[in-house]
Order: structure tokens, then C-alpha cells, then sequence
């Protein structure tokens, strides 16, 4: 890796912060600025807020959140899998790798077996 | 011009091209697009006062949100108020960066070797769109705990949950583009299908790919986060004027990043047609190097009408059908797709 590969990146970086504070900072200076205090109230469809403010949500996100952690780091581990498996192929180990990749997937899927049997993928109940 | 000068001027034009053409022509058609496909399809005129057709209506509505009040409602978290915007313009603009929108070549002799339209060449090819793109999910879950309102706070934990959910789906299907192209590297993605685009062997990954790209950006029939009759618009409730506006421009521009990952993972990016190549007809790429990329473009302008055509056709999901669509049918779809393609290649091989 050469840090110059990544100049691309920093200048759309930079660009992507200039874009965006540059924005807000030109709204801010020729938008429109008539103070009214009710403009500031909360949208609440007319009707005051109640309850705290931010109040307890479903455990269900946290959930699904815990669950995408584990699947997506196996998603990554199965990127290099798959340029080994292209590379073996050429070389006659294809039937090899395969079953290796056939293992990890297999664990994938006893754990994605279990997530659905224990209802962590039901939404509803 | 001297050799660094010249380096210097490809660099800066290559990133030139890509930001202009996103936020100055795509984003603006796009909006315009969109209002009068949607027009056509609900027998309406749509937008055709501003200019011929309505062209410069986008502009307008750009001064428009120039001109209205910098709102801040008292109940929110003012500092993180204001950064959530801002997040969410910067991934939608890093993304870009390794997407090449054409074949290697010399420009005309400018190069003595074929180089890259590609802003930067990182040997993480396009493992750097799917890190940089989860970034839009911190935007998303500021934007709505920071607005301190209950319609906010809910888009976004929805907007989190099915954004991460369709990252696996994505994910699985992008696996099996590896296996059939070997490199992670988007320019040989494309250089591997030359004689057969990915979208036929890869039929079972498009189908996983396909609804995760809508979702991940959050377009309709996935826009449960701005479910307009539950939520009023969900994680960006509180926001006006141009911090919406970003918000808004951030989603045009990931549309347009995901259309063209799809292009180049499916359908053979600036390839004319599948086992037909642009020297068979006889066009030198180094000369006309133009025209492969406005031929990626074209495909890449497809899918953002495909984009705006299902937004004004199909319903909204609901919330438990979505969560259920990703977890029990898009990720068996794509662990069953690696299986069966790796097998598939072995077989075909011995």
C-alpha cells in the first residue's frame, strides 16, 4: 500500500467536507432570518410532546444489530476464500478449497439455523 | 507540458469529471427525473414551467433551499444537529473513488502505457465502497438521535436495522462475483467479462443484489425510514432547508454509486455486449476512449431510471416483510448461490 494510492480518496475527503460545510455555511448566510419562536417547536403533528425524550426502543435492533456483526465479519472472511478458491482452481486444487469453503459455510448456516429457530429473525413476536 | 504537469492535469481531471457529473448534472437530472417519470406515470404534467421542459427546475428548487431559514428547533442537540448532514455528503462523495468508468487506455497517445479512469487505484478494490458506504449508517442514526423527536429517533433505528440487514445480502452476492472473477479489483471484474457478463452465471446473486440496492438506499419499496404515513418522513423529520437538502442530494449521489457497482459487477461495464468487444468492431480504444465510457454511462443511467420507475410502481413493504425478505429469503439465497457457483466451477473444471 503507498500512501499516494490514496490521495484519490483524501481529495474527494476534502471535497466531500467542503461540500457539505460550504452548504450549511451559504444557507446560513443568505437564508432568511425572521425569528419566530414557534418555528422552533418540535414537530409533533400540533399536539406537545410527551414522554421522555428519547424513550426505550424495541430490543429487536439491538438484536438485529448483535446478529450482523457476527454474519458480516463471515461475509469478509469469505472474500479471500474466493480469490484462493479462483487461484487453486487454475492449479487443480479446486476440490480442496471447495471443501474448505463448504465447512465455513456450514457454520453459516448452523448459525443462521439457529438465529431462525430461536425466533431472533421473527419480527413480530 | 512537461511529464508531471500532465500527470497532474489527469489526476485532477479524472476527479473533476466524476465530482462534477455527480453533484452538478446527475443529482440535478435526477431530481428533475424523477418528478416527471413520476408525473408520466400518475398521468400528470409534472414540473415544465422553469426552463424548456422544466429543465432548470432543479435550480430553482437549488436557490429555493439557498434562501429559506437556517432552522434549528430548541430540542435537539444543536453541534450533532448540524453534523449529521455533513456526514452523510461524505461517504455519498468517497465512495467514487474506485469506480472506473472506463477501459485503460492511452487517451490518444497522451500515455505511452494504458492507464485507469479510476480516481484512485487501491488494491482493496470495491471491499473500499462496501466499508466507506456503511459510514452513511452513522449519518442516519445522528441524524435522528440528535432531532430528539420520536418520528426521528424511529426512521433512523429503522434505517440502521435495514441497512445493516441488506449489507448481508450484499455482501453474499458480491462473494460470488469474486469466485467467478477471481481479482477484487473492479477493472479486472470487468476485463473477466468479456466473453459472458456475470448476470448469467450470477443470476442467483443479481436477485439477492438487486432489492439489497434499493434498500440500502432506502428507496422505495424499502423506505420504511420515511414511511409517510407512520413516520412522517422519518430520520430527517426536523430537518429544513439545505441541511434536508444534503440529506437529499447524499441519496441521489449513493444511487448512483450502487447503480454503477451493479453495472460493473452484472453487466460487463463499458463491455459493448457480451463476447462481442469494442476492437471486434473495430473501435481503438485509445483513441476513441469516449465512447466505451458513455456506453458505461448509458447503462448506468438505466438503472437510476429503474430506481425511480420501481419508486412510482410498487407499495412499500411493511416493516416485519422486510426484516423477514433480507434474513430468511436474501441470505439463504446468496450462501445457497456461493455454494452452488463454487461447485459449479469445480465441476466444470475437472
Amino acid at each position: 500500500m503507498l500512501l499516494s494510492d490514496y490521495l484519490g480518496v483524501f481529495v474527494l475527503l476534502s471535497l466531500g467536507i467542503l461540500t457539505g460545510v460550504g452548504a450549511l455555511a451559504a444557507a446560513n448566510i443568505f437564508g432568511a432570518k425572521r425569528y419566530q419562536p414557534n418555528k422552533l417547536s418540535p414537530y409533533e403533528c400540533g399536539i406537545p410532546s410527551e414522554g421522555a425524550e428519547n424513550q426505550r426502543y424495541s430490543i429487536k435492533f439491538y438484536l438485529v444489530a448483535v446478529s450482523f456483526i457476527l454474519f458480516d465479519i463471515e461475509v469478509i472472511f469469505l472474500v479471500p476464500w474466493a480469490l484462493a478458491f479462483h487461484q487453486g482452481l487454475n492449479v487443480g486444487h479446486g476440490g480442496f478449497l471447495l471443501a474448505i469453503g463448504l465447512v465455513f459455510l456450514g457454520v453459516i448456516t448452523l448459525g443462521l439455523i439457529y438465529e431462525w429457530r430461536r425466533g431472533l429473525l421473527d419480527w413480530n413476536n | 507540458m512537461s511529464e508531471a504537469l500532465i500527470e497532474w492535469a489527469f489526476f485532477a481531471g479524472k476527479i473533476g469529471l466524476l465530482f462534477g457529473l455527480a453533484f452538478g448534472f446527475i443529482a440535478p437530472m435526477m431530481v428533475w427525473v424523477e418528478r416527471r417519470v413520476c408525473a408520466l406515470i400518475q398521468d400528470r404534467v409534472g414540473p415544465n414551467r422553469v426552463g424548456p421542459f422544466g429543465l432548470l427546475q432543479t435550480l430553482a428548487d437549488g436557490i429555493k433551499l439557498l434562501l429559506k431559514e437556517d432552522l434549528r428547533p430548541e430540542q435537539v442537540h444543536h453541534k450533532l444537529f448540524i453534523l449529521a448532514p455533513i456526514l452523510s455528503v461524505i461517504p455519498a462523495t468517497m465512495t467514487f473513488a474506485v469506480i472506473p468508468f472506463g477501459p485503460p487506455t492511452t487517451l490518444g497517445g497522451l500515455f505511452d502505457v494504458p492507464r485507469r479512469l479510476q480516481i484512485a487505484e487501491l488494491n482493496v478494490g470495491f471491499l473500499y465502497v462496501l466499508a466507506i458506504s456503511s459510514l452513511a449508517v452513522y449519518s442516519i442514526a445522528l441524524a435522528g438521535w440528535a432531532s430528539n423527536n420520536k418520528f426521528s429517533v424511529l426512521g433512523a433505528l429503522r434505517a440502521s436495522a435495514q441497512m445493516i440487514s441488506y449489507e448481508l445480502a450484499m455482501g453474499l452476492a458480491v462473494v460470488s462475483i469474486v469466485l467467478l472473477s477471481g481479482s477484487v479489483d473492479l477493472v479486472k471484474i470487468v476485463e473477466s467479462q468479456a466473453n459472458m457478463w456475470h448476470i448469467v452465471p450470477g443470476i442467483l446473486a443479481f436477485v439477492a443484489f438487486l432489492p439489497a440496492m434499493f434498500a440500502e438506499t432506502n428507496r422505495t419499496p424499502f423506505d420504511l425510514p420515511e414511511a409517510e404515513a407512520e413516520l412522517v418522513v422519518g430520520f430527517h423529520t426536523e430537518y429544513s432547508g439545505m441541511k434536508f437538502g444534503l440529506f437529499f442530494l447524499a441519496e441521489y449521489i449513493n444511487m448512483t454509486t450502487i447503480s454503477a457497482l451493479c453495472v460493473l459487477f452484472f453487466f460487463g461495464g463499458w463491455e459493448l455486449l457480451p463476447g462481442l468487444s469494442w476492437a471486434a468492431i473495430g473501435l481503438d480504444i485509445n483513441q476513441l476512449w469516449f465512447v466505451p465510457m458513455l456506453w458505461f454511462f448509458a447503462k448506468v443511467a438505466f438503472f437510476l431510471f429503474f430506481f425511480v420507475w420501481v419508486r412510482w410502481t410498487v407499495p412499500r413493504f411493511r416493516y416485519d416483510q422486510l426484516m423477514s425478505l433480507g434474513w430468511k429469503t436474501l441470505v439463504p439465497i446468496g450462501i445457497f448461490n456461493i455454494v452452488v457457483t463454487a461447485i459449479a466451477m469445480v465441476a466444470l473444471k475437472g
